[in-house]
């Protein structure tokens, strides 16, 4: 085969513990295909369903945004370690629908994403995020769950 | 390169166009972990009877239909071989009966392998193996990664 198999892999990270173990996956396997990583994170807008909650918006908003700037740097770190590159990005809105959008906009080779969100605050749910993106997304997706 | 992490790789095949990808990809990835990749076909009776087109009567010529199927698993997993081989990839097939999302879960964790590939849909004019809803079951069943590739 001439033309490299992946270029451009996405891996989503929601910043909980389970996202890590398909970002190890993820960064090795950019490192086997000579890919560049795209680390992502999704603020979710969607969080806030009720209005008392809506008023504390602008604070979730800001902690939501640091935890993805933590989480993607991480990612970051990781692959500097692996000889891999990886670019850091945060965008807002729903998960599945942002994730699919940046995916086609790179356009990327592939999109590698956990499977199970945060258990106890239980606010993104990973895992009906993937099975949302395998289902609607054109390209490759690789689940990787945590056991 | 040996990858640190890819070292068995499993790829479902149905013997559909539709797979044909997912198995490019597999044989593409095993050649550059330097993994070894296993083919997998699974004769799927269930899948087959549960489909609208298939009434009791062909459920009487099930002897012949699994030859077939048996045959078609052959042939698909020859292919990959042929694919395999043609890159320097070392490869094992094998062919086994049962549902189709169990044996590949069942087949994969025993090895155990490290990442499961496959297509997202079946053969769309018979429609009896629906490799879509396969590709489901395993994604949210197997304990290692899956790779689904749609065609």
């Amino acid at each position: 085969m001439t033309e490299k198999l992946y270029k451009k892999i996405i891996v989503a990270t929601d910043g909980s513990k389970e996202a890590e173990r398909a970002v190890k996956y993820a960064i090795e396997l950019a490192r086997d295909t000579g890919a560049k990583v795209y680390a992502l994170y999704v603020v979710d807008t969607a969080i806030p369903t009720t209005s008392s909650m809506s008023v504390a918006w602008g604070n979730v908003h800001e902690f939501l945004r640091e935890e993805g700037a933590e989480a993607t740097k991480k990612i970051a770190e990781t692959g500097a370690k692996a000889g891999v590159e990886v670019e850091k990005k945060l965008s807002e809105g729903h998960p599945a629908e942002e994730i699919i959008k940046f995916s086609e906009e790179l356009p990327a080779d592939l999109i590698v994403m956990g499977s199970i969100g945060k258990s106890g605050l239980d606010r993104f749910l990973l895992g009906s995020v993937s099975d949302k993106v395998t289902r609607i997304s054109k390209i490759p997706v690789m689940v990787v769950r945590n056991y | 390169m040996v990858s640190e992490i890819y070292k068995k790789i499993v790829v479902a095949t149905d013997g559909s166009k539709e797979a044909e990808k997912a198995i490019e990809s597999a044989v593409e990835l095993a050649r550059l972990a330097g993994a070894k990749l296993y083919a997998l076909y699974v004769v799927d009776r269930a899948a087959f009877l549960a489909t609208p087109l298939v009434t009791m009567p062909i459920d009487v010529a099930w002897g012949e239909l699994e030859e077939h199927f048996r045959h078609e698993g052959t042939e698909a997993t020859k292919k990959i071989a042929d694919a395999a081989a043609a890159v320097g990839v070392e490869f094992e097939a094998k062919v086994v009966e049962g549902h189709a999302a169990e044996e590949i879960i069942k087949f994969s964790e025993e090895l155990p392998a490290d990442i499961i590939v496959m297509g997202s849909l079946g053969k769309s004019g018979l429609s009896r193996f629906l490799l879509g809803s396969v590709a489901d079951k395993v994604t949210r069943n197997a304990k290692l990664p899956v790779l689904v590739i749609r065609s």
